[in-house]
């Protein structure tokens, strides 16, 4: 069992990690209070020693990723829009911020995480397969095809405000 | 696009709220870990209820299976003596002479009356004479040993000797280490206060109606007073012996 100390240097150094993963798979911030508990309790009483930093941070991610995917499978869970959670963030994020994450977290699920662990964690392709135990040529293929998505969401939102400017 | 995602995902911060409820939760469970109250509570609770199980348990096993009384019946050369518990309950059954036929009765866990109506009913059908039979109980408590010898009586229509005597375990002891029944090794304390030079082994020779009728033929010979007690009477006689026991004699 790991010591307090130990936990909170933990907390304080992955919360944000943490938060924006339950954000790509999550709906709601009393997910993410539960979500946060259950990769704690994890962390403190996980035997396992990490060889480096980075090791410990790919453990995280994968810990994190797994839990959401439990709390995902309940059938109350999935009522919920997705959207919801950034009505959390709405007077905080820039204008730009609010556009780009609703655009990501309107993909379908299985898009969302290739594309947070690639485009802001700066995982490779391969790197984010073995993360999500998928093969690297499938997260190649769905960063693709998100980043496709991406962008017609992103265009349409840029054409709407051209349009509004020249009205 | 990429740096645009960056950007967007860079502006999600953890809440402080998550933070310190998070810390906090985890302080809970070291709290809850290290102290070790809930097992403490746990043996402050279990300890009272433990102790009285032991006690509720050994009175249990005083009243059902510790031999707080013995009635001896003799009949000729022949001994049953049934150990009783606080209950009246047959705990045990021992055997003295030419008791073969009595050997095969299940008298245990049997209340006392219906145990000595088995043994007359058996000595009646081995042509015993029950005339000459003679009962005796032995209780720590005189009260108590007449009152068992009255219930024992009650039921019976075949007209037995019943002897009482408030005595100690030790006397009981004595009796089966020599191989008799504490109601013949009663008898031979009576009639040694006669015969002094008497010995067990002349004893275990007589059979139970001669021992009575060598007692009574001293205490019928003795000046009657008020304290001397009569044949066919009730009778009580202090017993002077190595088991400090205590003689209430009657014959009914």
């Amino acid at each position: 069992m790991r010591s307090e100390e130990e936990a909170n240097r933990a907390l304080e150094k992955y919360a944000d990690m943490i938060r924006r993963i339950c954000m790509v798979n999550l709906k709601s911030y009393a997910d993410t209070e539960d979500i946060f508990q259950t990769v704690f309790i994890k962390y403190v009483l996980s035997p396992k020693v990490f060889e480096s930093e980075e090791h410990e941070k790919s453990w995280f991610i994968r810990v994190t990723m797994n839990c959401c995917r439990d709390y995902f499978r309940s059938l109350q869970l999935r009522r919920t829009e997705p959207l919801d959670v950034l009505r959390d963030y709405e007077a905080s994020l820039s204008d730009e911020a609010s556009e780009v994450l609703s655009a990501v977290l309107s993909l379908p699920q299985k898009y969302r995480e290739p594309v947070y662990l690639c485009y802001y964690e700066g995982y490779t392709a391969p790197e984010a397969a073995v993360l999500l135990g998928k093969n690297a040529n499938t997260v190649y293929t769905l960063l693709a095809r998100a980043k496709k998505l991406l962008r017609k969401e992103l265009a349409g939102e840029e054409d709407e405000k051209s349009d509004t400017l020249s009205v | 696009m990429k740096n645009q995602i960056h950007s967007a995902f860079d502006e999600i911060k953890a809440e402080q709220k998550l933070k310190t409820d998070t810390k906090y939760f985890l302080h809970e469970l070291y709290n809850k870990d290290e102290a070790p109250e809930p097992k403490a509570k746990k043996g402050l609770i279990l300890a009272p209820i433990a102790a009285v199980l032991a006690v509720v348990l050994s009175l249990g096993i005083f009243t059902t299976a510790v031999p707080v009384s013995a009635v001896s019946f003799d009949v000729e050369n022949t001994s049953v003596e049934l150990e009783l518990n606080s209950l009246n309950k047959v705990v045990k059954v021992n055997c003295f002479g030419e008791s073969e036929d009595f050997s095969e009765l299940k008298l245990k866990n049997l209340d006392c009356e219906s145990a000595v109506s088995l043994i007359i009913e058996k000595s009646k059908s081995c042509n015993a004479d029950i005339s000459s039979a003679v009962l005796t109980v032995n209780c720590k408590s005189a009260v108590k040993a007449e009152r068992l010898a009255d219930t024992i009586t009650e039921k019976d229509s075949t007209g037995l000797t019943v002897s009482c005597h408030s005595s100690h375990s030790k006397l009981r002891e004595t009796a089966h280490s020599h191989g008799i029944s504490t109601g013949k090794y009663q008898a031979y304390l009576t009639l040694k206060e006669y015969e002094p030079d008497l010995s067990l082994d002349d004893i275990q020779k007589l059979s139970m109606n001669e021992l009575k009728e060598k007692i009574s033929s001293y205490t019928n010979s003795q000046p009657t007073d008020s304290s001397t007690p009569q044949p066919q009477q009730s009778t009580c006689h202090n017993g002077t012996t190595d088991g400090g026991g205590k003689h209430h004699g009657h014959n009914k």
